[in-house]
């Protein structure tokens, strides 16, 4: 179980980086590892099953990347919908564009309200996956973090 | 039957058999399962109409589509998202046959590559617990990933041999549910190619019905008092269907319910090859590959006496 410090921390990353709110994430224990931190839903549960050895419990929720966090794949999925901010529109010819090439240039009038530093990407069905926002004083860059098996089916298709 | 390669050509329990021949030779329908964890029925299906695909509903099944036209759905955008998972509609069986309820404890003993543990989370609306445990490490890769595409937090995954699933200290059972869709020769799935050969024949001499009598077993054992187990093959092989389920039977206080499922679908057969089972395997299921035009199932519904 992540401690109070650690479930506090994802949950103010998650409402001040994407306006996801806390409630959002109601219902839901959070877990640490070294590196991950899971999302399990609530339940009750037999005391048996505390004896076992588990490989994977709920969903990653976010990554521990150097000094910042970085939500899944996954997490931004799930969430996606939840976010008010920080989040990035586009279109499929560009998602293509950005799998294919590993970035995607963004003019300054669409970095309007966005912060450098990991962004959900949202097409008209939702929201998937995350890309990091770096900007210069030509304007900005997406730098794909779509995991490879997704990247490789959207140049295929 | 006589015409077909071994084991085929002793199955002469099967209905029609001129139409299952036929059959061997015919591709399935695509079908397609709807994550209604991650969006409405309406909305999946337009997101799918706007990539391409044309589907129709599937009678008895509201959560899954026959998809009629498009092609490479595994790399379109609604699979990437999580909003379908591709699957035979008789996979679905073993689940209705559990029909889940929101917020119970449920064992998938043999879970990877996932189709029927994410559709378990999604028929409890995630919530609860699903426990998917599988033995083989490398699928335990396919079944995590399904978990996360699909975005089910109410499972957690475990990597033990089924039929050495510890047993609470106790001795108590744990889950309310269990299933073991069993590995099996997956005769279901068997297509012939233009001369006559088998196709999707799983290799090697394993002895099948020995390691399902094991995982039959411990399913069992792991339930709690008035719990359920269902037991799935997707074989027709009466050896790995009936006989695993007899020899439960046999050592345990368990009993064979009666369930409508909603494919057509027959009763299990009382004897094969010389061993007479016991009479209440009747109420086992058994879906021809010819009748559901999908892979041939078989599904056992099992109560623990409370």
């Amino acid at each position: 179980m992540a401690s109070p410090s650690e479930t506090g921390l994802c949950l103010s990353y998650l409402d001040h980086r994407f306006g996801i709110p806390p409630e959002a994430l109601e219902g839901h224990y959070i877990l640490a590892t070294s590196r991950t931190f899971y999302l399990l839903r609530k339940a009750d549960m037999p005391a048996g099953l505390a004896t076992l050895s588990i490989q994977q419990a709920g969903l990653p929720l976010l990554r521990k990347v150097g000094r910042f966090l970085k939500p899944t794949t996954c997490a931004a999925q799930l969430l996606g919908r939840y976010a008010r901010r920080g989040v990035v529109e586009i279109q499929r010819k560009e998602l293509v564009s950005l799998a294919a090439n590993g970035e995607l240039p963004l003019s300054k009038p669409r970095l309007a309200g966005l912060d450098e530093g990991y962004v959900l990407l949202r097409l008209n069905l939702g929201v998937i996956g995350v890309s990091l926002l770096v900007v210069d004083e030509k304007g900005g860059r997406l730098l794909c973090r779509l995991p490879k098996a997704m990247r490789a089916a959207i140049v295929r298709r | 039957m006589r015409n077909l390669p071994p084991p085929l050509c002793d199955y002469t329990f099967i209905p029609d058999p001129e139409s299952y021949i036929e059959s061997l030779g015919e591709p399935f329908p695509l079908y397609v399962r709807l994550n209604t964890l991650k969006g409405t029925g309406k909305e999946i299906e337009e997101a799918l109409r706007e990539n391409g695909f044309s589907c129709s509903p599937v009678p008895g099944l509201p959560e899954f589509r026959r998809v009629d036209s498009g092609s490479g759905i595994g790399d379109s955008l609604p699979f990437l998202l999580g909003l379908i998972y591709a699957q035979s509609i008789t996979s679905a069986m073993p689940v209705a046959a559990l029909a889940p309820s929101q917020g119970e404890t449920i064992l998938d003993l043999c879970a990877a590559p996932g189709g029927k543990t994410t559709y378990l989370s999604q028929a409890m609306k995630d919530t609860g617990l699903v426990v998917a445990n599988d033995r083989k490490m490398g699928r335990l890769t396919a079944l995590t990933a399904n978990i996360k595409r699909m975005g089910c937090t109410n499972t957690v995954v475990t990597f033990y041999r089924g039929e050495m699933f510890p047993l609470p200290p106790d001795g108590k059972g744990l889950f309310d549910a269990v299933l073991v869709d069993a590995p099996c020769s997956g005769e279901g799935k068997y297509k012939l190619d233009t001369e006559g050969r088998l196709l999707f024949k799983v290799p090697g001499k394993t002895n099948l019905p020995a390691i399902q009598k094991g995982l039959i077993v411990r399913g069992f054992d792991l339930l709690r008092p008035g719990g359920r187990l269902v037991y799935s093959t997707c074989t027709l092989n009466p050896l790995e269907n009936e006989g695993v389920v007899d020899y439960l039977l046999k050592r345990r206080e368990g009993e064979v319910l009666s369930w409508e499922p909603p494919l057509p679908a027959r009763e299990g057969i009382p004897a094969f090859f010389g061993h007479v089972y016991d009479s209440r395997v009747s109420r086992c299921r058994r879906f021809y590959p010819h009748e559901v035009r999908a892979t041939g199932f078989f599904v056992a519904l099992i109560g623990k006496p409370e």
